[in-house]
């Protein structure tokens, strides 16, 4: 079924929209929640959760890209139980190490302005996204967004485990230059 | 939240094409090692010979091109990885001028201009096909060297890329020159960067007690040469892009004026050329990543230049008045240059992962992964001789 289908039941609140997309998306949602997560039980509770979301936001939301709308909803929910969980146990997930590496951009805590607003930050994060080279941004996203680990990366997009880092590196470099630059930090 | 959350939160909202690219490659990628991998099966059934031989005559990317085509003369050319260069007469078929040799260890370095075909081996030899020939003859042949590439530099010359290094590896060169698409003659050199190392030299000093990486810069001398303006003619213009920091930043100038914004930075080797215009890559900043790509600036011999951001393929110039691009939806684009107004001449699922190519009559989408045959289409025009559509006439170019 096409997407524009899809967001079509939601709006007509017909609950097979939420069978639907379990059916397209379902796995798609899980591997986000999974590489936050990595607890079976917690993935499930966050897709749920994405769905029940979906639900509640459509309509009036209607998604040019129901995917990457998706998608958003599930990461952000599994951050967020990330973040509860964290608080009772610490774990080398990729989550840890991906926070891990952005922190050396962000020495401390008191280094980036507490009055910054965070359309301002997301408008710099996505120019600096727009800036980069196809394949350096697609392994920036992989890594960032997706939360792939360095060998699922190299694995999944075929490039090799020392590109990888190495785009990783100029990344974060370049990432905290133009923080500088922009005076955000 | 730390600001490392905050940074992580807020990556959550960047562009939606940039978080589908991921799922795109990642497919892309495993359907490219299910080919590969029935290919090795179907041949390993044979009785065979030579091992190395099966590995040289399997065609990996039969459906597609894998390398970028070319159009000029009314032709399109491309590359089949392994097989060799072709080149295609809309609504007719593919001839095969070059055969890939199984012993070679590279594909060919090709490029085509409104002269002809020109190639090379990556040896010290480029060769020459006229359009309407299949007759290949010596074009040009540079000292020595280990490797050669070919590049676009104007409708009629192109740019060689050479690289000499000796044996040890330790003296090295490279060298980016301009060679007359139909003498053949070299002209200007555009930049040259030259290592020379004295082994006795650092022998010496290794004596001394200096350590390894300190008796090799002694050693070793370094030369570097940056032209401070390349020309294009394109027509009755003269453009000439001008370096303006250690040859990596160079803006575009006409008549002593900049054509760029003050924050572009031209990439001074241009994506295309033709007798009517030039397409160039504009940076926003040249750092120790590299090239940063913002938009593409095209230069026409008519003066109505124009820009165009966030494509995925280099747009392709149709008449004076038209040009076209692959955008983020995978639909192709047609824009007025003189009203900037845009509309769709095609929608393709996946098309955003093609290149496109185009002569003004013709548009051949080509496949970067080769999962997808080449296909050409020909563009439609209204009574006011407006693209309306797109006429698919073959698709599947290699057959």
């Amino acid at each position: 079924m096409t997407d524009e289908n899809i967001i079509k039941l939601y709006f007509d609140r017909n609950e097979q929209a939420i069978s639907v997309t379990k059916n397209k998306y379902g796995k798609y949602l899980y591997t986000i929640a999974y590489n936050i997560l990595h607890i079976k039980e917690d993935c499930e509770e966050s897709v749920s959760d994405t769905y029940l979301g979906a639900w509640n936001t459509m309509p009036p939301k209607k998604p040019n890209v129901l995917q990457t709308y998706l998608g958003k909803l599930t990461r952000n929910i599994s951050l967020k139980r990330f973040r509860n969980n964290s608080t009772q146990k610490r774990g080398g997930t990729q989550t840890d190490i991906a926070l891990e590496e952005l922190s050396e951009i962000l020495a401390s805590d008191n280094s980036v302005e507490e009055t910054i607003e965070r359309d301002v930050l997301l408008n710099f994060v996505q120019r600096f996204v727009k800036g980069l080279e196809n394949e350096q941004r697609q392994i920036f996203i992989a890594r960032y967004w997706y939360m792939y680990s360095i060998k699922d990366i190299s694995q999944k997009l075929g490039y090799s485990e020392s590109k990888v880092k190495s785009a990783l590196k100029r990344s974060r470099d370049k990432l905290k230059d133009e923080l500088k630059k922009e005076g955000l930090i | 939240m730390t600001n490392a959350e905050k940074l992580l939160d807020v990556i959550g909202d960047v562009q939606d094409e940039y978080i589908k690219d991921v799922p795109k490659r990642i497919s892309a990628i495993r359907n490219r090692k299910i080919i590969k991998w029935t290919s090795i099966a179907a041949v390993f059934t044979l009785i065979i010979g030579s091992f190395s031989y099966l590995l040289g005559s399997i065609n990996w990317g039969n459906a597609g091109l894998g390398v970028t085509g070319q159009c000029a003369g009314g032709y399109f050319y491309y590359q089949i990885p392994n097989d060799g260069i072709y080149r295609y007469t809309p609504k007719g078929e593919s001839e095969q001028l070059i055969k890939t040799k199984f012993s070679q260890r590279y594909d060919y370095s090709f490029v085509v201009n409104d002269t002809g075909l020109f190639y090379s081996k990556g040896d010290n030899a480029v060769y020459k096909i006229p359009h309407n020939s299949d007759e290949a003859t010596l074009f040009y042949e540079a000292p020595k060297l280990n490797e050669l590439e070919l590049s676009t530099h104007t409708s009629t010359d192109i740019m060689v890329l050479l690289n000499y290094y000796s044996i040890n590896n330790f003296d090295y060169c490279f060298k980016e020159i301009v060679v007359d698409g139909v003498s053949g003659k070299q002209n200007e050199i555009l930049h040259e960067y030259r290592d020379t190392f004295d082994s006795q030299l650092y022998n010496e000093y290794i004596e001394k007690g200096y350590s390894d990486d300190d008796a090799y810069n002694k050693a070793n001398t370094s030369k570097e040469f940056d032209a401070d303006e390349i020309e294009y003619k394109l027509g009755n213009r003269t453009l000439v892009a001008k370096n303006v920091e250690d040859g990596i930043i160079y803006t575009l100038e006409e008549n002593g004026s900049t054509l760029l914004k003050e924050e572009d930075i031209l990439w001074e080797q241009p994506e295309k050329a033709t007798e009517d215009y030039i397409i160039f890559k504009i940076g926003e900043s040249y750092d120790e990543v590299g090239f940063c790509f913002a938009d593409y600036y095209i230069a026409r011999a008519n003066g109505k230049d124009s820009r165009i951001t966030s494509s995925k393929a280099i747009p392709v110039q149709g008449d004076d008045d038209y040009l076209y691009y692959i955008d983020y939806d995978d639909n192709i684009m047609c824009v007025d240059t003189r009203s900037g107004e845009e509309h769709i001449l095609m929608y393709q699922k996946d098309l955003s992962y093609k290149t496109m190519f185009s002569d003004g009559k013709y548009i051949y989408t080509a496949d970067y992964d080769n999962e997808t045959p080449a296909q050409c289409y020909e563009i439609l025009f209204d009574e006011n001789l407006k693209p309306y559509d797109l006429h698919l006439i073959d698709d599947d170019i290699m057959k």
